[in-house]
């Protein structure tokens, strides 16, 4: 179903000479996420939130992180899927962002992948089927067997955060 | 890295040395002839050359050196200081400064100062005698100059700048008197006669040790004639010797002359009363650290407060351990505190340059006074009020102050006054912008504020003068006919109101048409930790900072009516709106009245306006350590940070300024 539409495509991934990205890969719903591990400082578990008034749908609130006050956003809901904050055991992906941190609440954390970066597909067909804003992901791709997309964090929050 | 770790060092002191150029091109500007004035921007200049040579900036040593050139020709009376020398000087400074910062901050470009080395190069050329070779700056005077080690001489060094109103006195208690330490005891005494004495050395608790030797240092501030005071001193008896001058500043010594700095730092060299920068007994500490020290304090502030509620119910050692640690927290957080204090000036110091520069683009004439400069805030407030400051100084110069002919005109002396002065009123800092200009002309503002749609006609009847001058702080309201660069369009007054209710201060302003206008900050001295009172609403705490609760109270049912539609509260004889919590947010789920009807609600007093807000609950007060937190684009803006609450959960802190906001504005004169 993947086309492989450059010639570093599948090759590349073979040789441990091309520069491998490693991904942390979270499950909201039937999908699964990818987002760069450089971007990701810690992942901690639910907390209780404090709500930000008027906020919109997919801000879950404010949570205490070792003192640090830090804005916590639904992955799920912004992406317009379930929400993952839903789920009483979801855990808190806390990412650099612009020099500040912030969270976004994801189902469940899956595994770590180490892709090639050239072989993730924008196929226009593969991430229609997601009904995903195109802007928020980097592509899809697949680690053994497993389809994942990545996701941009900063597309994602750029609009949100002020 | 390591480098950059000077750089960022060097960039501060760079900075001072600017700031103190500015100063004396300023200074120079009022009385051309002062070699004094000349010499102080010479060795500024030459410390930024010594400087910048040595971190290997150089465009930055280039430009400091023709400068140098300049000055030097102008010190030995070979150029005078007109005013195009002194224009040029102003623009080199200025370039400097560039060149400064976009050599630090590696990234940028360097810029082109061609332009300018020529105009350094002419212009100190043009004053010369041999006027031949002056141009290439290679004579054996630029070699000397360009060697910061061999140059500067120590007897040139001992001079700095004079600090006007202070003077340096020192004596001596004949070796043979049998009370020594009484005498010079008796000595300070008369000196504090005359003022304030301050870098008392020794200390005076020393005065009756076996090694005290009868010499005394201090600085005294005092407007009195040196020779009166040192006769005030011979006269306690047995003084050998007495002296009184005025009180120099000592330049900044290069890192290298380790021995001779420390002796330096030894001699009065203590004082940060001006701009010029002093490295005696002083550290330069990363603000990062302070903000860190800062922030662990407040978790420890916090912890207090929980371990307070919790130690009454156990032995008495606990309780009474609880409360030592209580204290000595308390006492920890107080000299922290103080320990991020900087005094006014660091910002103050780069209005005179601004205001000369507006009120020249203006053709006004303006007398600038700055008084206080030696009263202290935190740190990050100081950073944050420079931009409002700058925003009132311009407004003052602008719409206040009338251009010379028409000062004339009403019977004025042509030059206005500006006055910025600090002043501390127990726990809180006064900064007044004050000018002697027509005064807001009420009657334009009304007329700007209905055609602009910011009030009706018939509300414009029925404003009392306060209220219309506060109309000048509403958002988008701006009476320049012309657009200006000075004050610019619409941008203002109240991104100035709004960013000082931010820092939990209050912006008054004061008006007499035709006497001038004077606009009043009141600041709190610190940002970080505030008392607030807690307030609760379904699930969730709302803290109110202290400074803008005025009370609180439990209103009867029959304390709240209905008035034209809009909810109101009796307090006493007094009438007031009365807001709800939950309506303003949106959110707190649904309202469950007590059992015993009584509402409880908090009055909010921001500037005369006194408001009143329904909460669920009211929890008491507590210190709490203001955070900031990334709002997202939908979260209301009514909140100025968030706390960490004793339970470990973050609670948002309320804006006063912007819950009654929406009140002021509907404020009905009628009520």
């Amino acid at each position: 179903m993947l086309q492989i539409d450059t010639d570093r495509g599948l090759s590349g991934a073979a040789e441990p000479a091309v520069a491998l990205e490693r991904m942390v890969l979270f499950v909201v719903g039937e999908h699964r996420f990818g987002v760069p591990i450089d971007r990701i400082r810690e992942i901690i578990p639910a907390r209780p939130y404090t709500p930000l008034p008027g906020g919109e749908a997919f801000v879950c609130g404010l949570i205490n992180l070792r003192g640090r006050i830090v804005t916590v956003v639904d992955l799920g809901a912004r992406l317009g899927l379930a929400p993952a904050s839903a789920h009483p055991d979801h855990s808190i992906v806390i990412v650099e962002y612009r020099g500040k941190l912030v969270g976004l609440a994801v189902q469940e954390v899956a595994r770590i992948v180490a892709v090639d970066p050239d072989t993730l597909q924008s196929s226009a067909e593969t991430l229609r089927s997601l009904r995903i804003d195109r802007a928020y992901l980097r592509g899809v791709g697949e680690a053994d067997d497993e389809i994942f997309v990545a996701v941009e964090p900063d597309e994602i929050l750029d609009p949100i955060l002020v | 890295m390591e480098l950059s770790q000077y750089g960022e060092l060097f960039l501060s002191e760079s900075r001072e040395h600017v700031s103190a150029i500015n100063h004396l091109l300023l200074a120079l500007e009022q009385d051309a002839g002062s070699r004094e004035t000349v010499e102080g921007v010479f060795r500024a200049v030459h410390t930024i050359k010594g400087m910048s040579a040595t971190m290997g900036y150089r465009a930055v040593a280039d430009l400091a050196h023709e400068m140098e050139d300049l000055l030097d020709r102008i010190r030995h009376g070979r150029v005078q200081a007109g005013g195009e020398v002194v224009d040029l000087l102003f623009a080199a400074a200025d370039a400097l400064e560039r060149a400064i910062e976009a050599a630090v901050d590696e990234g940028d470009e360097e810029p082109d100062l061609s332009k300018l080395l020529a105009a350094l190069r002419a212009a100190a050329a043009g004053g010369s005698a041999d006027a031949s070779g002056v141009a290439v700056p290679s004579g054996p005077e630029a070699a000397a100059g360009a060697s910061p080690a061999t140059d500067g001489g120590a007897g040139e060094d001992e001079e700095g700048d004079e600090v006007a109103g202070l003077l340096a006195v020192r004596f001596r208690v004949s070796a043979d008197s049998m009370l020594a330490g009484v005498r010079a005891f008796m000595a300070v005494k008369r000196a504090r006669e005359f003022g304030e004495v301050s870098e008392l050395r020794p200390a005076e608790t020393d005065f009756q040790l076996p090694e005290f030797d009868g010499a005394v240092r201090l600085a005294l501030r005092t407007d009195a004639d040196p020779d009166e005071v040192r006769a005030a001193i011979a006269s306690v008896g047995e003084i050998a010797g007495a002296e009184a001058g005025p009180y120099r500043l000592r330049r900044a010594l290069p890192e290298a002359q380790g021995d001779g700095g420390a002796a330096a730092a030894d001699e009065l060299g203590t004082a940060r009363t001006d701009g010029a920068p002093s490295r005696a007994r002083n550290i330069r500490v990363d603000l990062r650290r302070l903000d860190a020290l800062m922030n662990q304090v407040g978790e420890l502030v916090i912890v207090r407060d929980r371990l307070r509620q919790l130690a009454p119910g156990g032995t008495p050692e606990l309780v009474e351990s609880v409360d030592q640690a209580g204290r000595l927290i308390g006492e920890l957080q107080d000299e922290i505190v103080r320990a991020r204090m900087a005094p006014v000036w660091q910002v103050f110091d780069r209005f005179p340059r601004l205001v000369r520069d507006a009120a020249r683009s203006l053709g006004k004439q303006v007398d600038f006074v700055i008084e206080g400069k030696e009263i202290e805030l935190d740190r990050s407030m100081l950073d944050e009020i420079g931009d409002p400051l700058v925003h009132l100084l311009r407004n003052s110069l602008d719409h206040g102050i009338e251009p010379p002919a028409e000062r004339k005109a009403k019977g004025k002396a042509e030059t206005g006054t500006l006055r910025l002065s600090a002043s501390r009123e127990r726990s809180r800092v006064i900064i007044r912008v004050e000018d002697d200009g027509r005064g807001i002309q009420r009657e334009r503002v009304l007329a700007k504020a209905v055609s602009s749609g910011l009030i009706r006609p018939d509300e414009a009847q029925a404003l009392t003068p306060e209220e219309v001058d506060r109309l000048i702080t509403r958002a988008g309201f701006s009476t320049a006919e012309t657009v200006t660069d000075v004050s610019g369009r619409g941008v203002g007054l109240d991104v100035v109101a709004t960013r000082v209710r931010a820092l939990g201060g209050m912006l008054d302003i004061h008006s007499e048409p035709g006497r001038g206008t004077t606009f009043t900050l009141q600041l709190p001295l610190t940002l970080a930790i505030v008392r607030a009172l807690l307030v609760r609403l379904g699930e969730e705490t709302y803290a109110l900072p202290l400074t803008h609760v005025g009370e609180t109270t439990h209103l009867e049912p029959d304390d709240v009516r209905l008035v034209k539609g809009r909810t109101v509260a009796l307090l006493r004889d007094e009438v007031i709106p009365l807001l709800s919590l939950r309506t303003l947010l949106g959110s707190g789920g649904e309202a469950r009245p007590r059992a015993d009807g009584r509402r409880p609600a908090v009055v909010l007093e921001v500037g005369d306006l006194r408001v009143g807000v329904e909460v669920d609950r009211l929890m008491g007060q507590q210190e709490i350590v203001v955070k900031s937190f990334d709002q997202t684009a939908g979260t209301l803006r009514l909140f100025s940070g968030a706390t960490i609450l004793s339970d470990g959960r973050p609670a948002l802190i309320l804006d006063a300024g912007s819950v009654v906001a929406g009140e002021r504005a509907a404020e009905a004169p009628a009520l």
